[in-house]
């Protein structure tokens, strides 16, 4: 006898997200952030934060360097993973916008906030992906 | 597993490594009449011809080449002319196109202390600590000498 397929991920908090068809989609900006959050907690990048939050006059640069190496780094897991995927995916996308509006617009499209807007753009549509797809 | 995330790891870092370098070199896309003005600028600036180096980072930045290093070198030219207010302002946008550029925060550091505003110095000197500590040695001395010019074109040697 099968088990019906809602039953079946019965035991999976509805948080999860672990369908096949999004994976790609949730690797690569998983495999950036979870980097780059590392690089911000453990990989000596946390200077080099700090140094960019007091450049744009972020309040509080150092907890908030701290706040967002964890946040990329949390993400990229729950990117990569499909657990508490779309909460991740919003406060990524947030940051992105954030990342575009604070830092990045002076420096132009090409090689300025291009790659910012990928990933802004794609995890927004993670975020808005109906549970388990 | 484990080299292999350490090989990943530095293939990561190393464009980082290499971007930390000085300010006498162009970033790839510059046209090459900007990069040719931009090195005669260059020329001129380790001769301390101020006036003509001014003249052809301006003919860089005219043909194109709006990169980070052009506008420091721009600014240094004009605070050793004694225009500070206008260093202060390409340091800033050396800054926008290039946040982390160790180089133009000390010098916008030292431009802050030229004009006599310690505490806005100071505030650049916690950024430069953060990103070269050799850098934030000599900037350091030069806060305590009150002093912008210490030691401050250690490039050009």
């Amino acid at each position: 006898m099968s088990i019906p397929a809602s039953k079946n991920r019965r035991w999976l908090p509805s948080t999860f997200n672990i369908q096949p068809s999004t994976f790609f989609l949730r690797l690569g900006p998983g495999i950036v952030f979870l980097l780059h959050g590392f690089l911000k907690l453990f990989g000596g990048h946390h200077d080099r934060t700090v140094a960019l939050f007091l450049t744009v006059n972020i309040p509080l640069a150092e907890p908030a360097a701290w706040l967002i190496g964890a946040l990329e780094f949390v993400g990229g897991l729950a990117l990569i993973s499909g657990v508490f995927l779309r909460p991740f995916a919003a406060l990524l996308a947030v940051e992105m916008g954030a990342a575009i509006v604070i830092v990045r617009l002076p420096q132009g499209f090409l090689g300025g906030w291009e790659f910012e807007l990928v990933l802004l753009l794609v995890c927004s549509g993670l975020a808005f992906l109906p549970k388990h797809r | 597993m484990r080299s292999g995330l350490l090989i990943l790891i530095t293939i990561i870092l190393l464009p980082v490594a290499v971007r930390a370098a000085d300010v006498t070199e162009v970033p790839a896309g510059v046209s090459t009449t900007a990069v040719k003005a931009f090195r005669a600028g260059l020329e001129f600036h380790k001769a301390k011809q101020w006036a003509s180096a001014v003249k052809e980072y301006e003919r860089a930045l005219a043909l194109g080449g709006r990169f980070p290093e052009a506008f420091n070198n721009l600014a240094y030219c004009y605070r050793k002319l004694g225009q500070v207010d206008k260093a202060i302002e390409l340091y800033k946008t050396a800054i926008q196109l290039r946040p982390i550029f160790p180089q133009a925060h000390d010098y916008l550091a030292r431009a802050y202390l030229a004009k006599g505003d310690r505490q806005a110095a100071l505030r650049e000197y916690e950024i430069v600590r953060r990103l070269d500590s050799k850098l934030a040695h000599c900037l350091w001395a030069a806060i305590q000498k009150n002093d912008p010019d210490y030691n401050d074109m250690p490039w050009s040697n």
